[in-house]
């Protein structure tokens, strides 16, 4: 699990160093947003980012990640980069997959086999990517991808804190198992002080099956 | 008419016919209300079932299609080209290749693809609307799609790009047109026509395999939607119909409904009805013809039965009787030949005692005068004879030994004339001892041996269980033809012969014209007494009687005369023995007191008063209805009783002494005076004598005529008027011819004097005559006449 989101803490440092270099005039501000579900309860792994208004500067250097196929599985299920990361799709299994994407935000298929690995993609465009393999009908993952540097995933205490220049934001929370009326939450903030936000979802959450053992569930297809 | 129909009703043929009819008529009528009402339902349950199994199966088939659909368009759902094309959006062409190629796989009607936002992006129709409700076409079930051209059945399933997406990239449709899902082959397979509709719509028929005049027509009209069996007429047609719900066309319910002719559909039911009938009318045809067997089986006998009966009854001897299968009829033909035998055996018994003599078992009368007449008739040699014999005093014998032994003697008697039968010809006993022969082909010379012969057989005394008896016997003889031409008057000739030897005892008589002279006389006179009476050829005469002491004459004796026309005068002692015999008698006492009272009321009348004498004979004694006679004759003529005497012979009451007693009482207390005539010549003792209740004696005259000369009757006259005066008895003397008599009979004290001396008996008008001019004194001193 830390392992997931390693990545995405460090991107988060980083962005915050810069923003504050850009916005030194101004006393930047904290934002601490709780997500919970309609019963109340906190919603750890949820994406939550904050997209300033007047939109987010572009980014410098070439971000990174890894969407892994381990033991017939995405991994990570859900992965959050930020708009232009270079994703890259190897292969941990030892048979071939076949990864394709009919979403809007990114619609490509990637042959990957074994012991080889594709070219990384670049994910410009933002919004959810809904991964499948043609090969196997069970895998299922996704990449969210948000054009700002201002975006976590909640934790246990399904709390994400942001440092931020004071403006115009549009908070925006996302889970594949949301079922709220819109696909992303999306709330617009002006932040001028220190704010805690708890935004509970209207709906229940959709089944979990990023934990499925794909031997369990599925071998029967296999 | 009525009665001819009574008359067919009558035959045993027709009415088991008739029952037969009936019977069937009503176990046909029983059995096809029974079967048909049975029939019906067990059909109309089976059409129910049949309609329901059909609907079912047309559902089902439905359903099939459906699944086909559904399982279609999951492949195609799947398919990563296809999925690939929805999302490529850009190149609808290929995908509605791709989408026609999957719907050609499954020969469906129609496809459809509707994105995210469920827009359309291909489908067979560009016309094609998309549905406002995708829900009931992804579930299973019928769902029905209204296209631009008509309705389908239609199914879908979402797309997602990626299988496990939790959410819905697409939707891929196929559909199949509802007019092509009702075919001949759904027809086939229920045998029903099926139609497809939405009864609420205008148009409601979708498709159907009736014929399309007939299923507009039919689907116009308001139909019954719920469950079970409905009916509608069409075209002068029955529908059987039924329907079920398959799902919805958006709002609305879409049915099919299952038809069929209502004769098709009760054809089973229709055929078997036709088989029962049939069979029912072969059942009663067969029974029928049984019914014909059995009848014939038993009037053919029976008529055949009738027919021996009605020989038997006119005395045929039937020796075929026809025989049956049936007992009963059999019994009777087997009754009625017995009852043939013992009609036989009966007809052999009558004539045994009609032709036979029970005692003797010889023939008898009637036998003995068919057999005499058919030989008379044949009379093979010109001469018969008839020969009868009579047992002498066989009554005698008879009272004396009894009539068992009496029966006995006859039987022996038979035995012995049976064995000299053979010489003598045809035996038979004719009655009581009276035997007959019949003898032919005989010379008359020979006639004298036979009778020697039947004679001799009396020679020998009869040993009746140890009874000697001497018996003789008389036979008188006739010969045919000289003496008679018919059977009766051979019989009768040897009749009067033989009653010749009775009377001049001689054994044997051979009949001659002169007897007959005599006994035919004596016959006929029996015959004419009667019509004698009548016609007044009876008369009385009047012989006056003299009362000797007053020497006057107060009395006459009434003496009957028959004047025969032919025969000219019959005496009495002639006529009265038959007329006793034959019971004339009785007549004959009946007119002679009438006569007499009538008479002496005459004389009455005149200032004479006479008592009148009259005989009586001894049947007219035992004959109880005499008294009464006397009383109603004594009122009738108003006469005093004591003016009547009724002379009785000594002989008639001696005949029966104890009856003749009771008669004379009677009398006498009518005050009839009694007269004993004829005293002296029958065997009166003294005692029974002495209690008769009698006024007078009256002394034969074969004592009187000669008183005169004879010693002997002077003595027993005197005696006899003695005896009576002791008796107080009255005497009268008859047969007075001359003075001397008269004079001794006054001498000796005599009542009354009778006599031709006094008077000879004369006819009424001469008696008259006589009483004006001669019943004087003086005739006492002369002769009358």
């Amino acid at each position: 699990m830390l392992r997931y989101y390693a990545t995405p803490l460090i991107i988060l440092l980083a962005g915050l160093c810069v923003t504050a270099s850009v916005r030194a005039q101004s006393p930047p501000v904290t934002v601490s947003v709780t997500v919970l579900d309609n019963t109340g309860l906190p919603l750890p792994g949820f994406a939550v980012s904050l997209t300033p208004a007047e939109g987010a500067a572009p980014v410098t250097d070439t971000p990174h990640a890894v969407m892994d196929q381990i033991n017939r599985q995405f991994a990570p299920h859900f992965l959050i980069v930020r708009k232009d990361t270079q994703v890259r799709f190897p292969n941990s299994d030892s048979i071939k997959h076949q990864v394709y994407s009919f979403s809007a935000a990114k619609r490509f298929a990637l042959l990957l086999d074994k012991d080889s690995e594709a070219d990384p993609l670049t994910f410009d465009t933002p919004g959810v990517v809904e991964l499948g393999c043609n090969v196997h009908d069970w895998m299922l993952g996704y990449i969210y991808v948000v054009d700002t540097p201002y975006f976590s995933a909640s934790d246990d205490k399904g709390q994400s804190e942001f440092v931020v220049p004071p403006g115009s934001y549009t908070l925006s929370i996302y889970h594949p198992r949301m079922q709220e009326p819109q696909e992303i939450l999306r709330r617009e903030l002006t932040l001028t002080k220190n704010q805690t936000l708890r935004l509970p979802l209207t709906r229940a959450l959709l089944p979990d099956f990023s934990q499925y053992n794909a031997d369990d569930e599925f071998g029967q297809y296999e | 008419m009525s009665k001819r129909m009574k008359a067919t009703l009558n035959s045993l043929r027709n009415r088991m016919l008739l029952f037969f009819l009936v019977v069937i008529a009503f176990v046909v009528l029983f059995t096809l209300l029974l079967v048909g009402s049975a029939t019906f339902t067990h059909s109309t349950q089976q059409l129910l079932t049949q309609t329901r199994t059909s609907a079912s199966v047309v559902e089902d088939k439905l359903n099939n299609h459906a699944q086909l659909l559904l399982r279609a368009a999951d492949n195609l759902s799947g398919n990563y080209t296809i999925k690939q094309y929805i999302a490529a959006k850009d190149d609808p062409d290929s995908l509605a290749v791709a989408m026609r190629n999957q719907q050609q796989r499954i020969d469906a009607d129609m496809f459809m693809v509707l994105d995210q936002s469920m827009h359309r992006l291909t489908s067979t129709s560009d016309l094609a609307p998309v549905p406002a409700n995708l829900n009931g076409f992804l579930e299973q079930g019928l769902s029905w799609y209204d296209g631009a051209d008509g309705v389908y059945l239609m199914k879908g399933v979402p797309v997602k790009f990626v299988e496990r997406s939790r959410r819905t990239d697409a939707w891929v449709f196929l559909g199949y047109d509802g007019k092509k899902l009702i075919n001949e082959n759904i027809a086939k397979l229920t045998e029903l026509d099926v139609s497809l509709l939405i009864p609420d719509r205008e148009a409601p028929l979708l498709s159907s395999t009736l014929p399309t005049a007939l299923s507009n027509a039919f689907f116009n009209l308001t139909l019954n939607y719920t469950p079970g069996l409905h009916t509608a007429t069409l075209e002068d047609a029955n529908y059987i119909y039924t329907s079920k719900q398959v799902g919805f066309a958006g709002s609305d319910p879409v049915y099919i409904v299952l038809a069929t002719l209502e004769d098709k559909a009760y054809l089973s039911y229709n055929s078997m009805q036709l088989q029962l009938v049939g069979l029912l009318l072969l059942a009663g045809f067969v029974s029928l013809l049984g019914a014909l067997m059995l009848s014939r089986g038993i009037t053919g006998p029976l008529n055949k039965l009738a027919v021996a009966a009605n020989s038997i009854r006119m005395g045929k001897h039937v020796t075929h009787f026809p025989e049956s299968s049936t007992a009963e009829v059999d019994a009777l033909s087997l009754a009625i030949n017995d009852m043939q035998t013992g009609i036989q055996v009966r007809e052999k018994q009558i004539n045994q005692l009609a032709y036979y003599d029970d005692l003797t078992g010889l023939p008898n009368r009637n036998q003995f005068i068919t057999q005499l007449e058919a030989t008379l008739k044949d009379n093979p040699c010109g001469t018969v004879a008839v020969l009868m014999l009579d047992i002498d005093r066989f009554k005698d014998i008879n009272d004396t030994v009894g009539h068992d032994t009496g029966d006995l003697l006859i039987q022996h008697i038979a035995k012995r004339l049976n064995s000299i039968n053979e010489m003598t010809g045809f035996l038979a006993r004719l009655g009581g001892d009276e035997f007959g022969f019949i003898v032919t082909c005989l010379p008359q010379a020979e006639l004298e041996s036979v009778v020697n012969k039947v004679a001799a057989v009396f020679d020998h005394p009869f040993n009746i269980e140890g009874l000697i008896l001497e018996i003789s016997c008389s036979i008188g003889a006739s010969q045919h033809p000289q003496d008679g031409e018919t059977a009766q008057g051979l019989m009768q000739c040897a009749d009067i012969a033989l009653y010749h030897c009775k009377d001049s005892h001689q054994s044997f008589a051979l009949y001659s014209a002169q007897l007959n002279k005599h006994s035919v006389q004596r016959l006929n006179l029996m015959s004419e007494l009667k019509s004698a009476l009548q016609a007044g050829q009876l008369q009385y005469y009047y012989q006056p009687k003299l009362d000797i002491a007053s020497n006057t004459f107060t009395s006459v004796e009434c003496l009957m005369r028959w004047i025969h026309p032919e025969h000219g005068f019959i005496s009495p002692d002639d006529f009265i023995p038959l007329a006793e015999q034959t019971g004339a008698i009785r007549n004959v006492t009946n007119w002679g007191l009438r006569t007499a009272l009538k008479q002496q009321k005459a004389w009455r009348e005149k200032g004479h008063n006479i008592s009148v004498a009259v005989n009586i004979s001894a049947v007219d004694l035992i004959d109880m209805t005499l008294p009464t006679l006397v009383s109603n004759l004594l009122s009738k003529y108003n006469s005093d009783a004591k003016y009547l005497t009724l002379e009785v012979t000594e002989s008639a009451i001696m005949h029966d002494p104890e009856n003749a007693l009771r008669a004379l009482n009677a009398l006498k207390r009518m005050g009839i005076k009694l007269s004993i005539d004829d005293f002296g010549t029958g065997y009166s003792s003294m005692a029974q004598l002495k209690d008769m209740p009698v006024h007078e004696l009256k002394i034969d005259k074969a004592f009187v005529l000669s008183l005169a000369s004879s010693n002997d009757d002077k003595t027993l006259v005197n005696t006899i008027v003695s005896l009576a005066k002791n008796l107080h008895l009255e005497v009268v003397a008859e047969g007075v011819e001359d003075k001397a008599s008269l004079d001794y009979l006054r001498e000796v004290g005599c009542t009354r004097a009778q006599g031709y001396y006094m008077s000879r008996p004369l006819p009424a008008e001469q008696f008259d005559e006589w009483l004006t001019t001669a019943a004087t004194p003086s005739i006492v001193e002369g002769a009358v006449q």
